[in-house]
């Protein structure tokens, strides 16, 4: 099943202290750990970055293999990405194979690569399945707040980051819909080369797009019915608060950045 | 090609948070000319069951056996299946996507590999089959009415010529009218030969067309048998909150007031023969 394999944007309620944390906390958390992600070269770093990931899922209950199973989706990504550092570092030449190289640097810069990739993926992920859409866009909104003095739409980019995640299960599961459609009909999603691939997802690409903008259409209609006209003067019904576990949190996230950083 | 389900069970996203049990120990047999309707409360399980007819979806547990054969995941096996086996989803206008309403038919025979001839006449007869009139075949599919989309989409399906056509709530959401006459267009389908499997939430539709039914409820079967059979269980259907069709309502009240009428009855014809006979027979009763 196409929606139960891709966990990005995926939210899992529960009631763990990581779900019960200021989405705040948790944005600011995941953006620390993606910075400190590629400003560390060495593997301990990741190990202790690894450390905290496994620990964060643990104390919000996620599964583990879930997480793991999550990574499907881009596993084509990674290995791409993995391939080619190794091949295209320049550097003291291991083995070749045809007209490629591996060099050591190529193996290091490859291995540093799928574990920024891997930690980025499962992390991030993270924050989207013990956050709820709704709180997780208040919270972007706020953390955008500053900026709106030189002219970011802070609401708007949060809404549209909100309407954005809401859809993306609804048209996975859209497209396993008029995929089993099309294949009910002969067609096959699976066989010829690569451009035969690609012409055969006309009939699934075209149904697909059309079926975007119909509920976007449908959205805005809605919206629009309901007197939604941007973030102007618009009140809130749930109001952000940090609690002690938030200070707790943070601080615990920023000791294990540091020692991230000087293993 | 008689399809058996045999003890069918599905779990969706097993072994994750999500994991749903959505059939349990379903057993199902469609012989060959039957119209089969399945009814159930939403999430009952019924788009479940029908995709395990033509191999869209395997049981996790159960065998499906199409003529004799068990269903696996051979490839060419189930292409074949798909071929004989024609199911139209629920809101099948979201699948189209040629450039004109006959592209869009004939995209499954072109699939079939048949020569040009044959494509064009396999159109014809599956746009003939829904009633679609002969100047929509050059128009864009996304210009016409959701009703024209939704026959558009069915003949699409029915130019595959199968032996078997599956559809999953094919009249909802269509005005009266427009239900009407795609109720007459797949009775004709079904006396002409071909074996039906109708999913639907109208117990008028079911009981204007099928001859058996299965009725789902939290994906087990809940009543199987001939229409008549199921539409006269009539406190089995309330306590799985399903209405009976409206005729047999009112036969309901009038034997509750002390008219003599049977139950078994599913059309209005049936329904003014069966008050007629009743009165009849009241009279003859008073002049004797
Ligand atoms: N792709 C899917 N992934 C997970 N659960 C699903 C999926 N499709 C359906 N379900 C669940 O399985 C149950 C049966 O669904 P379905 O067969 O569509 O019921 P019906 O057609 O009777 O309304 C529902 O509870 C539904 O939420
Ligand atoms: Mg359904």
């Amino acid at each position: 099943m196409l929606r139960n394999s891709v966990t990005i944007g995926q939210y899992l309620p529960g009631n763990s202290l990581v779900h019960r944390l200021d989405p705040r906390t948790k944005i600011l958390g995941v953006l620390g750990y993606v910075v400190i992600l590629f400003l560390i070269r060495d593997f301990a770093g990741y190990g202790m970055m690894a450390v905290i990931t496994v620990l964060t899922a643990a104390v919000a209950r996620l599964p583990l293999k879930m997480l793991v199973r999550g990574l499907r989706p881009v596993l084509f990504i990674i290995v791409l990405t993995v391939t080619l550092n190794a091949v295209m570092t320049p550097g003291e030449l291991l083995w070749s194979v045809g007209p490629f190289g591996v060099t050591r640097e190529g193996l290091f810069q490859a291995a540093i690569m799928a574990c920024r990739l891997l930690l980025l993926i499962i992390t991030t992920s993270m924050l989207t399945l013990t956050t709820a859409p709704i709180d997780l866009t208040d919270g972007l909104e706020y953390l955008m707040g500053p900026f709106r003095r030189i002219g970011v739409p802070a609401h708007e980019l949060a809404m549209m980051m909100t309407i954005a995640l809401r859809f993306i299960p609804t048209l996975l599961d859209e497209a396993e819909r008029i995929m089993k459609a099309q294949m009910a009909r002969g067609a096959d999603f699976q066989s010829g080369g690569f451009i035969q691939r690609a012409k055969n997802m006309v009939p699934l690409l075209v149904p697909l797009f059309v079926s975007a903008f119909r509920r976007a259409d449908d959205l805005a209609l809605a919206m629009e019915a309901r007197c939604y006209r941007g973030g102007e003067g618009r009140s809130r019904f749930k109001i952000l608060k940090l609690g002690p576990s938030d200070l707790a949190a943070g601080l615990v996230m920023i000791t294990g950045f540091f020692a991230a950083l000087v293993v | 090609m008689p399809i058996a389900l045999e003890n069918v069970s599905y779990t969706y996203a097993p072994g994750t948070p999500w994991e749903h049990v959505a059939l349990s120990e379903v057993t199902v047999r469609i012989e060959d000319g039957d119209f089969l309707g399945i009814v159930g409360p939403t999430g009952s399980g019924k788009s479940t069951l029908v995709q395990h007819m033509n191999g869209l979806l395997f049981p996790s547990d159960g065998r499906v056996v199409v003529d004799g054969d068990e269903v696996g995941s051979d490839r060419k096996a189930l292409r074949d299946l798909r071929r004989k086996v024609g199911m139209v989803f629920q809101y099948p206008e979201h699948q189209l996507f040629e450039e004109t309403v006959w592209a869009d038919i004939a995209f499954g025979p072109k699939n079939l590999d048949l020569d040009e001839e044959e494509i064009a006449r396999r159109v014809r007869w599956a746009s003939e089959s829904v009633g679609l009139p002969e100047d929509i075949l050059e128009r864009s599919p996304f210009e016409l009415s959701g009703g024209q989309m939704r026959r558009v989409a069915i003949a699409g399906v029915l130019a595959m010529q199968g032996s078997v056509l599956i559809l999953d709530e094919p009249t909802s959401g269509l005005d009266p009218r427009g239900r009407a006459s795609l109720v007459e267009q797949l009775r004709a389908l079904n006396q002409a030969g071909m074996t039906m499997v109708m999913v639907s939430h109208s117990m008028e539709d079911m009981a204007l067309l099928v001859n058996r039914i299965v009725v789902l409820s939290e994906g087990r079967v809940a009543l199987a048998g001939t229409k008549r059979e199921v539409f006269t269980q009539l406190e089995a259907l309330e306590t799985l909150s399903l209405d009976v069709p409206r005729v047999t309502q009112v036969m309901l009240r009038l034997r509750g007031e002390g008219v003599p009428v049977p139950l078994d009855v599913m059309t209005v014809n049936e329904g003014i023969d069966a008050l007629a006979a009743a009165l009849r027979g009241e009279k003859d009763h008073a002049s004797q």
